[in-house]
């Protein structure tokens, strides 16, 4: 599993390296000139066709490594991230993430952090309804006040309470 | 130098600085004392509170984070044999006998002295060992600071991980990302791929709290390492003619500690063991090692904490990080405007002293909130995960918002958290990732001079009148040579050193 998700990641960084050392005209402006002539030093390829170089190389290294030991046993992986049911619960941890940073800024943060908590409260394990509840409005509440009024930094303010809360404190 | 350490000296004594470092200790312990949630983590979770303060404010209360999280995980190491942190591993064996034996408070005792005793005076060695090490290299100019970063990258990339290769290989990956946005020489757009969003480049947050805290959060909820036990604080305080009899090992650990913590890449693990071992070796009593021996708490327990201060000596100096925690502080650095590097002691010097000078005084804090806090920590050691894992995000995600209040930073967020994981599953080490994506910038602006100043030739221009970025050079393959050699050895013998008691405890712990 562990060699195999190596190999995964080493040959992913193996073909950007070859993509982007081919199509690097296309993702590097033109270098600034005057009068025909390039103002600096290097070009702006330069450094990253260097590293692309350098990451073919090291991939081949790799990949030799890997021929080298391949009758060899593997390294312990990590268990806290293997297994079926810890994939499942990474699996719904992330999905939760992904829904808490899409309504993040539409919902406003108090809603939005309550939606997320409450779910993440039950993707890690948590059944006390009236617990997580309490907890999830009480958490995002306190800390929105703190931010917004102590530490003085802006958090999204898009949803009924926030309002509620400005007109309550005054803006 | 010398009056900018009087001016740093006295610019840190300041209410807020003394009141943030107390904050920064305090959150430290309580992370360190949760097992599973690391001092890496919380320095992930709460840099960005860092952002919004002073240098003077900020990094020291992050500092405070760094110190209270090691001396936290000795906690549950010494409570319910569950490290907080991978440095707390080796008082586990002791420390939870100890409490086995209805000494509970006596051991926490001697691990808040011998934390603070070793991290004390580490510290103010810190500071005498910078003094030359800064002169010699405020002497660098932008050819031997491109040499340096080079020799750092390499440094960084031999010492992170097992495996030099992949360590590389990660490093590159993260010298890409520090190409995406502006061109630091010609100021043209690169790897933008016409968005918007990605010409200011990468945020450096969301990659440090999605390659560090998620992946540390993702294993928490994937190990379910809830207390069942109930941690008590039990038995008589610790005697000042126990704390007399330990002193010599306290010492002996804390030189252990300092001098693992100047070299790149071991850290506070193989320091524990070392003056672990060494306690061991030097006893007139070797057998009640492993079985209830205070000395073998204080001795792990100073050793880790000496660690903490000469981490500074190579960032500060020299731009190298010695570890994940250490990468997070060049982030801060970065962040305030401060390069860690040759250049930093002749343009900000005072305000680098400010945070040493804090760095020792926060000795004191130490002190009065560990040993008042003590009982309050071996409550939380008992805290659920299903709380503490929903407030965690609630942080990871209001600190990637604020920085910029760019709601794209939370999808970053997310994908360098998939990536973390995936990179830990597959034992690709992300620290020189970020490392790579830090200094890339600095690395291709100071090439780019170094190219300019040369005039094309670059080699006859190191020969002729550069010898000392020539001497780096030439010298960065041996170093990496040696450490990799170093590295190799010492994870060879630490397998066998492993105390049996902590294989468990060990399942508690992600560094």
């Amino acid at each position: 599993m562990q060699r195999r998700l190596e190999v995964a990641v080493a040959g992913s960084l193996l073909v950007l390296a070859v993509t982007f050392a081919v199509f690097i005209d296309l993702m590097v402006a033109k270098p600034k000139t005057l009068f025909g002539r390039s103002l600096s030093a290097i070009e702006p390829t330069s450094f990253p066709l260097i590293s692309m170089g350098m990451m073919i190389l090291l991939c081949g290294l790799f990949f030799y490594g890997v021929y080298r030991r391949s009758g060899s046993a593997e390294e312990a992986a990590d268990e806290s991230l293997t297994g079926q049911t810890n994939w499942l619960n990474i699996g719904a941890f992330f999905l939760v993430l992904l829904l808490y940073a899409l309504i993040f800024y539409p919902l406003g943060f108090i809603t939005s952090s309550f939606i997320a908590m409450v779910l993440l409260s039950l993707v890690a394990g948590s059944r006390n309804i009236i617990q997580i509840v309490v907890f999830s409005f009480v958490l995002p509440l306190a800390f929105y006040l703190l931010a917004t009024r102590v530490l003085l930094v802006s958090l999204p303010e898009l949803s009924g309470l926030e309002f509620l809360i400005a007109k309550i404190l005054g803006s | 130098m010398f009056e900018q350490f009087a001016t740093g000296f006295f610019m840190a004594f300041r209410v807020d600085t003394f009141a943030m470092m107390a904050a920064g200790l305090f959150f430290g312990m309580l992370v360190g004392s949760l097992p599973g949630f690391t001092t890496l983590m919380a320095m992930a979770i709460l840099l960005p509170v860092s952002f919004f303060l002073d240098p003077i404010v900020g990094i020291p209360f992050l500092l405070g984070i760094y110190k209270g999280g090691i001396f936290g995980g000795s906690v549950p190491a010494i409570l319910v044999s569950m490290p907080g942190t991978g440095a707390a591993v080796a008082t586990t064996a002791d420390g939870y006998a100890l409490t086995k034996k209805g000494k509970s408070r006596k051991a926490l005792d001697i691990a808040l002295f011998s934390s603070i005793f070793g991290d004390f005076t580490s510290d103010i060695l810190t500071i005498l060992m910078i003094f030359p090490i800064a002169l010699l290299v405020m002497q660098f100019g932008p050819p031997e600071l491109a040499a340096i970063l080079f020799l750092s990258l390499i440094v960084i990339a031999v010492t992170a991980g097992s495996s030099p290769v992949k360590s590389l290989m990660m490093m590159t990956a993260g010298l890409w990302l520090s190409f995406v946005g502006t061109d630091p020489v010609g100021g043209v757009e690169r790897f933008t791929f016409g968005s918007f969003d990605l010409r200011g480049g990468v945020p450096l947050l969301p990659m440090l709290i999605g390659l560090f805290a998620l992946p540390e959060i993702a294993a928490v909820l994937g190990r379910k390492v809830d207390m069942a036990q109930t941690a008590r604080i039990v038995g008589e305080r610790l005697r000042l003619a126990e704390l007399k009899r330990c002193f010599r090992t306290i010492c002996r650990s804390t030189v252990i500690g300092t001098a693992i913590g100047i070299v790149p890449g071991l850290g506070q693990v193989v320091a524990a063991m070392l003056g672990y071992t060494a306690a061991k070796n030097a006893s007139d009593h070797p057998e009640t090692f492993g079985k209830g021996e205070i000395e073998g708490v204080a001795a792990a327990e100073a050793a880790n904490n000496a660690v903490n201060g000469p981490t500074l000596v190579p960032l500060l100096t020299l731009g190298i990080p010695g570890d994940n925690v250490t990468a997070i502080l060049l982030g801060a650095f970065v962040a305030q405007g401060l390069r860690p590097g040759p250049q930093l002691f002749e343009e900000q010097g005072a305000t680098v002293f400010a945070i040493l000078t804090a760095m020792v005084f926060a000795n004191l804090l130490f002190i009065v909130i560990g040993y008042l806090s003590i009982p309050f920590f071996a409550r939380i050691v008992t805290i659920k995960n299903s709380m503490l894992i929903p407030a965690v995000i609630l942080f990871a995600f209001a600190g990637s918002y604020v920085f910029r209040s760019d709601p794209v930073d939370l999808l970053m967020l997310i994908g360098f958290g998939a990536f973390g994981i995936i990179a830990r599953m597959a034992r690709f080490e992300v620290m020189p990732m970020v490392m790579g994506f830090i200094l890339g910038g600095p690395l291709e602006y100071a090439f780019g001079q170094t190219m300019a100043m040369s005039g094309g030739d670059l080699i006859g221009f190191a020969f002729t009148q550069r010898p000392s970025m020539l001497a780096i050079i030439i010298l960065t393959p041996l170093i990496g040579f040696y450490l990799w050699r170093r590295m190799a050895n010492l994870s060879r013998p630490k397998k066998a050193r492993q105390p049996e008691k902590v294989g468990r405890a060990e399942e508690g712990t992600l560094k």
